[in-house]
């Protein structure tokens, strides 16, 4: 399929009309020389912009590198950030990252090479529409002229891995409050282009105090498994939205004693619940911090009782207020 | 763009009227000039590549990757997958070895 790019692009550059345009964004002087250069050829106006950079959060990436290829009427933007070479191709809409041979600044000769890399991954966004293919003037005659229209850079998936503090209420228990404490693991995959994915986590704290003087006194613990579509909505190369919701289960346990009744003991529960979250996602290079709002809505009542004196209401839904510290790798 | 032939300049004679000295291009002009026919005189950019890959240092390296993946545009898949290996033999941690790799892989 490559090929097939690499075989149809000819026709286009080898026109006396500039072709397109790429945009630059922050890059080393040196690099903008030398991607002009590699790009002479193919008649590929390359401008140099001050703009913000698009970042290196996937989803927001992509948009913010939309509006300045939609701004400055280009094809393809270009950025350095989080050790790597970033290429968004706006007729795809689709961005392709490599890892950086060193840090800038850059040799002559090593821009030169970094630019080669540009022209490679450019060529789809620079192939012109199939109906417009014509025959490439120096394939050889043997070859067969390529019909399929080659695939756009290839997005990428991503992975976030996080962990999670905060605090659920109401508890319905002596104590008001309840700590937790939980870890998350997120797949976005390359076809959603960082909007969609799926996410598992789980979050458990430390016993909530329950006292029913005189009759009963113990502990209640609640551990939440859950897992969740995910959606994002990028609002800036650094900064977006996320919701998610799906189905979740609770692995609680009430235990204690009750001197005026001479009881001791322990009951445990699964119950199935509806979690969600609402949370504001901050990018710095793989780095993502995230302060979110969730709930838990527990299917099933739970309601416990010593010889008929209620010691514990859960209550069905719960708020959580939390921060999510992680990394977000490609 | 820098045409081939204004690329080799003769100096102004000295005082002295010695022979005129001839001024070589240097390995990025030839690199540079390489790149700006790639479109219009491919077979002469090619020849430039390879004059430059024989040779040794980073502008060698970017030439033969260049003229790989030029080879590979006109369409000269064997002679693209020869010069990938040979970057790849040559340079196998250098800056294009990723694309090289991906691109030959394309090709097998």
């Amino acid at each position: 399929m490559l090929l097939a790019a690499l075989a149809v692009a000819k026709p286009v550059f080898a026109d006396d009309e500039h072709t397109g345009k790429i945009v630059t964004v922050h890059a080393d002087p040196r690099f903008v020389d030398a991607t002009r250069v590699a790009l002479v050829s193919w008649h590929v106006d390359v401008v140099a912009s001050e703009a913000e950079t698009p970042g290196t959060n996937l989803a927001a990436a992509l948009e913010a590198a939309r509006r300045i290829a939609r701004a400055e009427d280009a094809r393809a933007v270009v950025w350095i950030e989080g050790g790597s070479l970033w290429v968004y191709d706006d007729r795809a809409h689709a961005v392709a990252v490599r890892p950086l041979p060193s840090q800038p600044p850059w040799d002559e000769a090593t821009s030169a090479a970094l630019a080669l890399t540009v022209k490679t991954l450019l060529l789809s966004a620079f192939e012109p529409p199939q109906e417009t293919h014509t025959p490439l003037p120096i394939r050889h005659e043997h070859e067969t002229p390529p019909k399929k229209k080659t695939p756009p850079p290839a997005p990428m998936h991503t992975v976030r891995i996080l962990t999670l503090a905060g605090l659920r209420v109401p508890t319905n228990a002596s104590d008001k409050l309840a700590a937790r404490f939980g870890a998350e693991v997120a797949y976005f995959p390359s076809f959603a282009h960082g909007r969609a994915g799926i996410a598992i986590s789980t979050d458990a704290g430390p016993s909530v105090l329950v006292e029913h003087a005189p009759y009963f006194e113990g502990t209640f613990t609640d551990i939440i498994a859950a897992a969740q579509l995910r959606f994002r909505v990028p609002l800036r190369s650094w900064l977006g939205l996320e919701l998610g919701a799906g189905p979740g289960v609770h692995f609680s346990a009430l235990q204690g004693s009750s001197s005026s009744l001479g009881l001791a003991g322990r009951v445990a529960r699964t119950d199935a619940s509806i979690e969600a979250i609402l949370g504001v996602e901050l990018a710095w290079k793989i780095l993502r911090v995230s302060p979110l709002v969730g709930t838990s809505f527990l299917l099933r009542y739970q309601h416990y009782a010593a010889s008929g004196v209620q010691v514990l209401d859960v209550p069905t839904a719960q708020m959580l207020y939390a921060v999510r510290i992680g990394v977000e790798l490609p | 763009m820098q045409t081939a032939h204004s690329a080799i300049a003769t100096s102004a004679p000295s005082a002295t009227g010695s022979a005129p000295a001839v001024v070589v291009p240097s390995p990025r002009e030839r690199y540079d000039r390489a790149a700006a026919i790639e479109s219009t005189h491919p077979d002469e950019a090619v020849s430039i590549y390879r004059e430059l890959a024989a040779g040794e240092g980073s502008w060698a390296m970017n030439a033969l990757y260049a003229e790989a993946r030029l080879e590979l545009e006109r369409g000269n898949k064997d002679s693209a997958r020869k010069r990938f290996a040979e970057y790849l033999q040559r340079y196998p941690t250098g800056p294009n070895a990723n694309d090289a790799r991906e691109l030959s892989a394309k090709l097998q």
